[in-house]
């Protein structure tokens, strides 16, 4: 069985790759998922309008003026890796490891991002954490900052609290 | 919940893990391809860095920042493209390049492009939408366009488009599909411009090329090469080396201080709509004078120079002065300058002369300069190069025949009556277009492919070629005149640039009228915004395409525009996207898209190349290093081969039924690609056209040799109307880089600038708001003489005072309300850190850590208003190019 942080990220990478359908949705209901989504936004988990968490999806994600999950959106200052290095670095992952990442987001998308670094907990431990440093703990609290407020659909609000949890900004970890 | 901890977390992680232990679809792993074991990794060695020139590769392209399309050359490295430079290769460009190069970056990497195809899932406008694969995007599309196809009715798809450099490949759609309805939008662009240049010089010169390299006198009548002019990357380095190397001198007549008219050693602010006034008493003085190339004149031109001399006689200085503005006494001196800089002089306009009621014959005039002064070819002088294509046409005389790879679909037929047109679709046009169509001569009925096509009203605008009359596909949709079924508008931003674009985005809006809109664009915009579904197209950096145009440097080149990186996200290029169409379309559409890959596509029509296909895509470009200039064409003796077949009739070397040269001194020589072979400064082809369409022989623009008249609106113009004008900036084209961070950092907003001394006569300060009316235009045009405010809109006021004082301008490129955060100039306190950039530095190219500092929720100026709605569709009798700088406004303070 997965490691259950890893699994975390991979449930996380999940929302972002793409819209919740009945299949994510019944995978919510697990016990222990559901307890926990539920404590921390009650009725996330209740019930599921597959066209409306379309839309909501599309909304957030693939329009202009929504909440865009790729780091360049959302990174700032110049302390951290740009953009630009994050998708370097996952191309550079992808072919060192030979790796089947998602090929239809952009590399420095959360739906890719986010599911590799489920893979190196599982592999690579070491890895991982300078991973989370490089690619993710810089730009992910303001875009789940982003993403708790514009959010319709109660289960992105509880991804949106999840994340920061799971990935503080550098330095705060 | 106030706080999610540690245990919480894990928690989900558990029963994540327990769900993707069972298998879970809803959870997807990332697997390994290889089964061996994976190597360890350090992370800090995997980070991209600073770009790296030893380990970059450097991939030669097109830009298409804008449709100047310069050679450049893109440095990828980590599967990004970094920095974009010039490629010294290309003989037009000779590896300058603009900023808006480095834009292409900011088109392909900004946060909020669209990646996805979508699909409308509330009202058409909502903008409620679903993502959607390719397969179902296309199987729609697909079930929608085959009846139309199968049916007998494939004219009611209508494709229409903003950027089209596919040099045809959209064609080769349209075509396999049967439609007529490629639309476009030239008239909104240069159709007054080519017009002239076309009834001069003939078809294959629809755009000049002078030589600027060599040439000591330039008078240029509102064209702005140093800041927004196609083709003006091509040509400010040669015009700057020309004044400081060479010592010429450039003359920009202009409404406004514009970058060109800065680096002009004389410059004047000059009256809308009467650059022809200025021309015109310079062919006096030259006249009076005896400063002209008689023996030129003679030699080439169509018409007796005593002719030209009793049609000027009345253009006096005086009288051109009173008309512009501009002094009498610059007016002799300029003319006297320019023709004893002959040959080595030229003339230039562009839109600044040609966008008004009376802009057709101001180009004529402005032609006529050329000839009279006989520097039509000559080093330094106005050249005609050879253009795009090298299929052999005039000026492509031994250059390797390039074109598209077979099968070709054929062209449709003509709509008309008789064997060979399309009756049935012709028999649905209004009465009284049936009966205009009926009683046009047998060279525009072969042309006639309907109203959207082909104005009836516009013959001019397709007369030489299909230059269309783009503004007014929408009223003309809105009024019957073309029922439309599937609607594919491709890089178009009518619906936010077009004149009156509140009536594209009402005929958008509206389902009776258009059923079903298809948009393919890069990014999701205001057009985009009005379709039901949307399909994300790759930018230039990500396909093909071909490239050949005129070469300022005067010999023919072709390029190649390659990709540099593959398509980002789902995005496809317009080829593969037309393609995969096409072949679910069926019927016998999938024959003429057989190839098996993009590459092998262009691989084939570059085949006549000297050069491997290797060679040609490392170099990016080609031309013959060896090949003479293109000077004095037309001088050129009809060489044995093309004389085979010939029989001279009159002056004319006859073949085929087809003049294709000019008996000179007893020489078969060229001539120019005109139907006598000569210049025709005068030509019969505008009465015509005046008389078919019932435009008055009076008319302006209903004569066959260049006259004058004052543009009809500004006749009586008041004491408190003024004319209002637009303008670009160097950093934007028309409407499609408003969302360019970098590039919206430098121009966000778009002031009224008007003269100081306007200012005071409207009693407003710098910086005070105004409200901008625009009244409708007068004279033979589209809703003309109407009364009454057409629209209006509000900015802040800025002073210039190198305006023309009865002149305010806006430029026009910003005001977006979709296109995301930059383009709306909206910064929510959550929104993304807008931005993209080279990355080539340390510093964050995509981070703006002031985000949006011009928008006003950060107390900026914010992010201009968008013009368009607010003045009228104008298309010029005849041509249909859109007069966009005759209106006529009234300015309130606010
Ligand atoms: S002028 Fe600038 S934006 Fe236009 S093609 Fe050339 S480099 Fe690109």
């Amino acid at each position: 069985m997965p490691d259950a942080e890893a699994s975390l990220y991979a449930l996380l990478g999940r929302f972002f790759a793409a819209e919740i359908d009945r299949d994510l949705f019944e995978t919510l209901q697990v016990p222990d998922i559901r307890e926990t989504f539920e404590k921390i936004e009650p009725g996330c988990t209740a019930c599921f309008d597959e066209e409306a968490a379309a839309a909501e999806f599309c909304r957030l994600f693939v329009l202009p003026k929504g909440t865009p999950a790729v780091a360049g959106a959302w990174l700032k200052g110049t302390g951290s890796p740009n953009s630009t290095a994050i998708v370097g670095l996952v191309l550079n992952l992808r072919s060192a490891l030979d790796l089947d990442l998602p090929d239809h987001l952009p590399p420095d998308h959360a739906g890719v991002l986010l599911p590799l670094m489920a893979w190196l907990l599982d592999h690579q431990p070491d890895a991982a954490a300078d991973f989370r440093e490089q690619a993710l703990a810089p730009w992910v609290a303001p875009f789940a900052a982003a993403l708790q407020e514009k959010a319709e659909l109660p289960l992105y609000r509880v991804v949106a609290k999840i994340l920061p949890a799971l990935i503080p900004p550098v330095g705060t970890s | 919940m106030s706080e999610i901890k540690r245990r919480d977390l894990l928690k989900i992680g558990a029963g994540a893990a327990l769900a993707a232990g069972a298998g879970a679809a809803a959870i997807p792993l990332v697997r390994r391809l290889a089964d061996s074991a994976p190597p360890a990794i350090d992370i800090k060695k995997l980070v991209a860095g600073k770009l790296d020139y030893t380990r970059a590769k450097a991939v030669p392209t097109i830009c298409f920042g804008c449709t100047t399309h310069c050679g450049v050359i893109g440095w990828v490295q980590d599967g990004r493209v970094r920095k974009i430079e010039g490629n010294p290769l290309d003989p037009n460009t000779q590896g300058n390049i603009c900023s808006k190069a480095q834009g292409m970056i900011s088109y392909t990497y900004y946060p909020e492009r669209l990646m996805h195809p979508i699909k409308r899932v509330g009202k058409r406008g909502e903008g409620k939408w679903k993502r959607i694969s390719w397969d179902e995007a296309l199987s729609e599309i697909a079930d929608r366009m085959r009846p139309l196809r199968e049916g007998g009715v494939p004219e009611e798809f209508v494709f229409h488009y903003g950027r089209d450099k596919t040099k045809g490949y959209t064609k080769r759609f349209t075509n396999a599909f049967g439609t007529p309805h490629r639309l476009n939008r030239r008239s909104i662009c240069s159709s007054n411009r080519r017009a002239p240049l076309m009834s001069f010089y003939g078809r294959e010169f629809e755009w000049e090329t002078q030589d600027f390299e060599n040439t000591k006198y330039i008078v240029n009548f509102g064209g702005n090469p140093m800041e927004a002019y196609q083709g003006g990357l091509y040509m400010m380095h040669r015009i700057q080396k020309a004044r400081v190397d060479g010592g010429a001198k450039m003359v920009t007549f202009e409404i406004r201080p514009s970058a060109t008219a800065s680096v002009s050693e004389d410059y004047f602010p000059i009256m809308p709509g009467t650059d022809g006034a200025v021309a015109f008493a310079m062919i006096h003085v030259i006249l009076r004078e005896g400063l002209q190339d008689e023996e030129f004149w003679n030699r080439w031109s169509n018409l007796p120079l005593e002719k030209l001399r009793e049609s000027v006689k009345d253009y006096t200085p005086g009288w051109a002065e009173e008309q512009s503005g501009v002094p009498a006494a610059d007016i002799e001196r300029i003319a006297v300058e320019f023709a004893q800089a002959a040959p080595a002089c030229c003339t230039m306009s562009n839109r600044g002369s040609a966008k008004h009621y009376n802009g057709v014959q101001a180009d004529r005039a402005i032609r006529t300069l050329d000839v009279l002064v006989g520097n039509v070819g000559k080093p330094g002088g106005f050249c005609l190069s050879s253009l795009r294509g090298w299929a052999g046409r005039y000026g492509q005389e031994g250059l390797p025949k390039l074109s598209q790879p077979g099968p070709k679909p054929p062209n449709p037929k003509p709509w008309g009556i008789g064997e060979g047109y399309d009756e049935e679709a012709f028999k649905k046009l209004p009465d009284f277009v049936q009966e205009r169509v009926n009683n046009f001569p047998e060279k525009w009925k072969k042309k006639y492919f309907g109203e959207l096509a082909t104005p009836s009203e516009y013959p001019l605008a397709w007369h030489w070629y299909q230059m269309r009359v783009g503004q007014l596909v929408y009223p003309y949709i809105k009024e019957g005149r073309q029922k439309v079924s599937v609607y594919m508008s491709f890089t178009l931003g009518a619906s936010y640039g077009y004149p009156e674009a509140n009536v594209a985005r009402e005929v958008l809006q509206d389902e009776s009228l258009i059923p079903f809109h298809v948009a393919i664009d890069i990014g999701y915009g205001e057009q985009a915004a009005l379709a039901d579904i949307v399909l994300p197209e790759a930018t230039s950096l990500e396909r093909w395409d071909h490239h050949s145009t005129n070469n300022y440097g005067l010999v023919p080149y072709t390029g190649v525009r390659q990709p540099l990186v593959e398509p980002a996200g789902e995005t496809k290029s317009v080829q593969a996207i037309l393609q995969d169409l096409a072949k679910r379309i069926g019927g016998g559409m999938e024959e003429y898209f057989a190839f098996e890959s993009e590459e092998a596509f262009y691989k084939e029509w570059y085949k006549n190349l000297p050069v491997s296909w290797e060679d040609f895509k490392r170099r990016g470009i080609w031309y013959d290093e060896g090949r003479e200039k293109d000077y004095e064409l037309y001088e050129r003796p009809l060489t044995d081969a093309e004389l085979e077949g010939t029989a001279v009739e009159g002056d004319l070397v006859m073949k085929g039924g087809k003049a294709v040269g000019i008996m000179m001194d007893g020489k078969a020589v060229r001539g120019f690609p005109t139907p006598n072979r000569v210049i025709n400064v005068y030509d019969e082809i505008w009465p015509e056209a005046a008389k078919a369409v019932g435009l008055p022989a009076d008319d302006v623009n209903a004569s066959p040799i260049a006259v004058y008249d004052t543009v009809p609106e500004h006749r009586d113009l008041g004491e408190d109307d003024y004319i209002f004008s637009t303008f670009k900036w160097n950093v934007h084209t028309q409407g499609r880089s408003g969302h360019w961070k970098y590039h919206a950092e430098i121009v966000h907003t778009n002031p009224v600038f008007m003269h100081p001394e306007t200012g005071e006569t409207l009693g407003v300060q710098e910086g005070d708001s105004v409200r901008v009316s625009v009244y409708r235009p007068k004279g033979h045009t589209y809703r003309g003489g109407e009364d009454g405010i057409m629209g209006s809109f509000e900015n802040h006021v800025r002073f210039l005072s190198g305006m023309h004082p009865k002149v305010v301008a806006c430029s026009h490129h910003v005001g977006h309300w979709e296109h995301g955060a930059v383009g709306a100039s909206k910064n929510e306190a959550t929104g993304p850190a807008e931005g993209t950039g080279p990355g080539a530095g340390n510093a964050d190219p995509q981070a703006a850590p002031e985000k949006i500092w011009w928008s006003k929720g950060r107390g900026g100026i914010g992010g201009g208003v968008a013009i368009n709605d607010a003045l009228p569709i104008n298309p010029c009798p005849l041509t249909g190019g859109q007069n966009w700088y005759d209106n006529v406004c009234k300015i309130e303070k606010l």
